[in-house]
């Protein structure tokens, strides 16, 4: 009920906004770059945490122990990083991009702009994928009822703010929701050390496997996904769009600051949910082998009123992802496209439809998919990666030529493609967004200097 | 060194990291990725951009803890719960001083 309630009340103040003023391309991609650094950090870190954060990574935790920790240890230094190597140079563009494909265009080309278009709706796709598979396992665990019906009515709301209004609707609303994320985490994660308190005593005094560096994730795989969710960062678009947000470069001054602290407060819930269930599942207050489903279980040891907050706080996180996918997916299909092709971009009515369309295809992936919400996280997340890493710092330093850039996003894709593919068979670990990244920026580097040499 | 040296080095690092052949080969592949990536924005990139001693220090306080990691492996729960995880929290605080004091450098 109280989520119907809370999905209702952000439809309409996100409609209300949406509606004030008449809109234009800056208002409906970029909200008009009049962000503070405050509104955009709360965003920017709304939308870039998302059902991930609150089910998948904590259930990994359950099962894998402290090895999952090391795709968040990262967070301390991803906010200086993003800013010392793209902040400054997204905000000094003039006029401001509204998108990053255009970002890329603008240095390399339109042959760029249209292979980081087309690769960027792929992978948007599959952010979204991975939002409405969270829900359905989330719905038919807290909420009962169907979990397709739940995800999809949960895209209905989210895209009918962001059709109407945009980033400019949806900046407003993500950053509420990057507030309401932040309190929730803070309460559910303490609530459930709490109830814990005891087998959490017990792990973190007695040795246990799971518990050491590396629980029983191999050291090499747990060093990977570090590395991966550290430079990642400086390749996910919706990580980028809220540089794309921001109002003057001075903002710069305090971003981090925003970022790191709101990241590091909603992460709380990772270590708390974790650790909490890890130490029941352990003591057998919890059954083994529940897999994402381990969450809701323990959100329903807490009480109800734990499952409340964690709704909300799990469709803040949701709602503020998927508006972000679907603004991109739409920037990338209507504005970036057809621009690429020498041609106009198409209306905003197009957008709010790909909006619309987008949304609701992702969720459709997402729903129908039988991989963990894990596993569907690690490669959203690792495609990205592999395709925009090399592109953006070629870009970015000025390394090579368009060609280069366009064969290592390419190359980048593929290989990371073809990796995840290849990835039962390897003896060993291997992480198909890395090794995607590094054979990537391998053409840029190469490609670059043969031309320079010709 | 240009631009392409240090991405290539970059691309080096994180090749040698994604196949995890050997865990020390990834701690060396992770440190060296990152040196190379803020070597390339602190010789190319505009302010705000690190100086070179924070491009060695952020190197190396990761390699560290990364590599502190590795060498208390056997020691549960003390050596990643009590030791290595809040080393890695107090990393928040230092970059944050050291991206301010770039910007009021720049």
């Amino acid at each position: 009920m109280s989520s119907g309630a809370w999905l209702l009340l952000l439809l309409g103040v996100a409609l209300a906004l949406a509606f004030l003023r008449r809109l234009s391309a800056p208002g409906f991609f970029a909200a008009n770059h009049r962000a503070s650094a405050l509104l955009a950090g709360l965003a920017g870190t709304a939308m870039g945490l998302s059902a991930f954060v609150f089910v998948g990574g904590p259930a990994l935790t359950a099962q894998v122990g402290s090895g999952a920790l090391w795709i968040i240890l990262p967070a301390p230094l991803t906010a200086v990083l993003q800013c010392w190597v793209l902040g400054g140079w997204i905000l000094s563009q003039q006029p401001r991009v509204l998108s990053i494909p255009e970002l890329l265009g603008r240095r390399l080309g339109s042959g760029v702009r249209l292979v980081a278009s087309a690769l960027l709706a792929c992978g948007c796709l599959a952010g979204l994928a991975v939002q409405g598979k969270a829900v359905a396992v989330l719905a038919s665990g807290l909420w009962g009822g169907d979990g397709t019906l739940w995800a999809f009515a949960v895209l209905f709301a989210t895209v009918a703010y962001m059709a109407a209004g945009g980033m400019r609707a949806g900046l407003v609303v993500d950053a509420v929701q990057g507030g309401l994320m932040g309190l929730v985490a803070l309460i559910l994660a303490a609530a459930a050390l709490v109830h814990a308190r005891e087998a959490v005593g017990q792990v973190l005094l007695h040795p246990t496997p799971l518990l050491s560096s590396f629980g029983q994730v191999a050291p090499a795989q747990a060093f990977s996904w570090y590395l991966l969710f550290t430079l990642g960062t400086l390749a996910q678009p919706h990580y980028l769009q809220k540089f794309l947000l921001l109002r003057s470069r001075h903002e710069l001054r305090s971003f981090p600051w925003v970022l790191t602290a709101s990241l590091m407060v909603v992460l709380a819930v990772w270590l708390g949910l974790g650790l909490a269930s890890l130490a029941l599942v352990q003591r057998g207050d919890l059954p083994t082998g529940l897999g994402d489903a381990v969450i809701p279980q323990l959100l329903r040891q807490l009480g109800p009123w734990a499952v409340t907050a964690a709704a909300l706080g799990v469709l803040a996180a949701i709602m503020s992802t998927v508006a972000s996918f679907c603004n991109l997916l739409a920037a990338a299909v209507a504005y970036d496209l057809p621009q690429a092709l020498g041609k106009a971009p198409w209306p905003l009515g197009w957008a709010r439809g790909l909006t619309v369309l987008g949304g609701l295809l992702g969720t459709w992936i997402g729903v129908s998919s039988d991989r963990s919400v894990a596993v569907l996280g690690l490669l959203g997340w690792g495609f990205f990666t592999a395709c925009l890493l090399p592109a953006v710092l070629g870009a970015r330093f000025g390394a090579t030529c368009a060609p280069a850039i366009a064969a290592g996003m390419v190359a980048g894709a593929v290989s990371c493609v073809v990796l995840e593919l290849l990835r039962p068979s390897f003896p060993w670990p291997v992480e198909p967004g890395l090794f995607g990244a590094a054979v990537g920026l391998g053409v840029v580097t190469v490609a670059g200097w043969r031309r320079s040499r010709s | 060194m240009t631009p392409r040296l240090c991405l290539g080095l970059l691309s080096c690092g994180l090749m040698t990291t994604a196949f995890g052949l050997h865990p020390l080969l990834g701690a060396l592949g992770s440190g060296l990725a990152l040196a190379a990536l803020l070597t390339t924005t602190q010789r190319f990139g505009e302010q705000p951009k690190p100086t070179p001693g924070q491009v060695w220090g952020s190197a190396s306080a990761v390699l560290t803890v990364t590599l502190g990691a590795l060498l208390l492996r056997g020691q549960s729960p003390w050596g990643f719960f009590w030791l290595l995880g809040p080393a890695f929290l107090a990393l928040a605080p230092l970059f944050l001083g050291w991206f301010a004091r770039g910007w009021r450098k720049g």
